[in-house]
């Protein structure tokens, strides 16, 4: 087939898709040099916003919360994802307990379904001091002296989220990699257990290896989303009890709408794309290069 | 499959399983049953007692103070829209790189990765600025734009990869008959690639359903917001009085609903749509 160039299905869309974010982040890049008070005239002040960024508490504080964050979002639905998916595909073998697979998946997968405003304010409305699920629970079990303030002060508020983070995220893991175990070669693994291997030798050597391309993709995904994290915070405690539990993302929106300064809020969110850029592309990188020496040695 | 549990303890690990399935929707149980009540009921028993009197009540009032069609409408607006938009462009460039096998294909891919994995916050001041100086802040219809284009990005590493599997001979053989490109594409790869298309377009509508940030900041008006950010709003308590406790569970149960028919409808299609991504 002669090999007709495709560039006028390419180059359109892709040059807006191109531009349109690099105009964004440019501008982005640009008003972090600026002085802008919202409306009227921008000043140029160079490198001050990050100046004041870098010598304000707060931030360092949000920072420290984004790293945080990157465990209950990414590490532990992971790893609880990872076991949960290998137990469930293990244990729900047979007629019966297969049709059950549809609705422990969709139970464990809601939480990602619903608009995460919607079950951010429910956290909120459960973990509520007064009336709150979580205190009237322990208050019925007998349990009262472990009630707290669970929104209302930064130690309790952070344990919330951490909570809630799992729960939400735990259903993305455990679907993909459910369906990578599904990939599985069977042969492999029977081989493995006429051979005497244990349960744990079978995940470690057969099942692990296999799911590699999935345990990749989960994790970029969820640290990013760790690292970037934003609606939770935002719609379960507001930021936190004084700004305690504020994540670089809220912390760098509150900088732009909340009246603080402009610049700042760009200064933020200027780091975290460019952190995540890198990353994001190292990884890439190193996932592609890792695919193409195994081309070459296959 | 040899097991390595015997048949007692499997069954035990079944219910174990499907017990915390159960337990993980929980919170949708207790704002279900909460919503269920009265003020008055739900003062006395509190969150846990099962409901006694059902009342509708609470959904009525929420239905009503949160214009909840209205919303719907502007939720669906912006869904559909984007959606529609993002396909588009997905499409074009995933046929160019994938079928087309364009030599910037590697490029490209990669940068709809790094695109779609960006924070959304770096842009929205910039988008915010751009509404206000077309003089568009506040119009729902705006937001098809942005997340048209970035949902874009996310489209076209899907179709991408999915277009790469495309048999090709099918095209050799159109052109041979003498379709046209447009007739084959039309004819042929549209048709082919309906499920896969259908699974993506999905995944965008509940992506940008779902959208929490550019709705929030572009959107001040109660009556543009979407479905989301008008229930969020309910708690802030910036729409009305801070309602009762029954009222925000009833909310967010409807505002929960069009969400949880998606996906009851269409979970295997999703579910597989997610995981086709993450296999490359």
């Amino acid at each position: 087939m002669k090999r007709e160039s495709f560039n006028g299905f390419l180059l359109p869309s892709f040059f807006i898709l191109s531009a349109f974010v690099a105009t964004m982040l440019i501008w982005n890049l640009i008003l972090s040099f600026m002085r802008f008070p919202g409306f009227g005239n921008a000043k140029w002040i160079g490198l001050k916003n990050y100046e004041n960024i870098f010598t304000d508490q707060g931030f360092w504080e949000a920072c420290l919360h984004s790293l945080y964050y990157v465990i209950p979002m990414a590490i532990i639905p992971c790893i609880l994802g990872l076991v949960l998916a290998v137990a469930v595909f293990d244990a729900f073998k047979g007629y019966l307990s297969a049709k059950l697979v549809p609705w422990v998946r969709g139970g464990f997968y809601l939480p990602q379904v619903i608009p995460i405003a919607i079950t951010g304010t429910l956290w909120n409305w459960l973990l509520n001091g007064q009336q709150g699920v979580v205190n009237q629970l322990l208050k019925d079990w007998g349990l009262a002296p472990l009630s707290h303030d669970w929104l209302g002060r930064p130690v309790p508020a952070l344990m919330s989220l951490t909570v809630v983070m799992i729960w939400l995220q735990l259903g993305f893991a455990f679907v993909i990699f459910l369906a990578g175990l599904a990939r599985m070669d069977i042969a492999t693994i029977e081989a493995a257990s006429v051979d005497g291997a244990s349960w744990w030798q079978r995940f470690r050597y057969i099942a692990l290896p296999s799911l590699r391309p999935e345990i990749l993709v989960v994790l970029l995904i969820t640290v990013v989303g760790g690292l970037k994290v934003f609606a939770p915070v935002v719609y379960v405690t507001f930021g936190g009890p004084q700004g305690s539990t504020q994540s670089a993302a809220t912390f760098a929106v509150d900088a732009f709408f909340g009246g603080k300064y402009i610049g700042g809020g760009s200064a933020v969110t200027t780091l975290l794309a460019l952190i995540i850029g890198v990353v994001v592309s190292m990884i890439v990188y190193a996932f592609t290069r890792s695919n193409r020496e195994k081309k070459v040695l296959s | 499959m040899k097991r390595f549990i015997a048949k007692s303890p499997r069954r035990a690990a079944v219910m174990l399983f499907s017990v915390l399935a159960l337990l993980w929707a929980s919170p949708f149980f207790l704002a279900l049953n909460a919503s269920l009540k009265s003020p008055k009921e739900y003062n006395t028993t509190g969150i846990l007692q099962p409901a006694v009197t059902i009342s509708f009540k609470n959904y009525v009032e929420s239905w009503v103070g949160l214009e909840f069609p209205l919303k719907v409408m502007n939720s669906l607006i912006i869904s559909v829209g984007a959606l529609v938009v993002s396909m588009v462009m997905a499409f074009f460039i995933s046929y160019a790189i994938s079928i087309g096998k364009h030599k910037w294909r590697s490029f490209v891919l990669a940068t709809c990765v790094v695109i779609f994995l960006m924070p959304q916050e770096a842009f929205a001041y910039p988008i915010f600025l751009v509404s206000k100086m077309v003089h568009m802040y506040g119009n729902v219809s705006f937001l098809i734009i942005p997340l048209g284009i970035t949902g874009a990005a996310f489209a076209t590493f899907f179709l991408g990869n999915i277009m790469s599997h495309f048999p090709v001979d099918m095209l050799e053989a159109a052109a041979l008959d003498g379709a046209s490109r447009t007739q084959t594409i039309v004819r042929v790869v549209i048709p082919l690639m309906m499920p896969s298309l259908l699974t993506v377009a999905l995944l965008l509508f509940v992506a940008n359903w779902n959208e929490y940030l550019l709705t929030l900041l572009l959107l001040p008006d109660y009556a543009s917001q979407t479905v989301p950010i008008a229930v969020a709003g309910l708690n802030i308590g910036d729409a009305w009085k801070p309602p009762a406790m029954p009222v925000v569970a009833a909310a967010s149960i409807l505002g929960a609903v069009p969400s949880f028919i998606i996906f009851a409808l269409f979970q295997r299609s999703l579910i597989r749509g997610i995981t086709l991504g993450a296999t490359r």
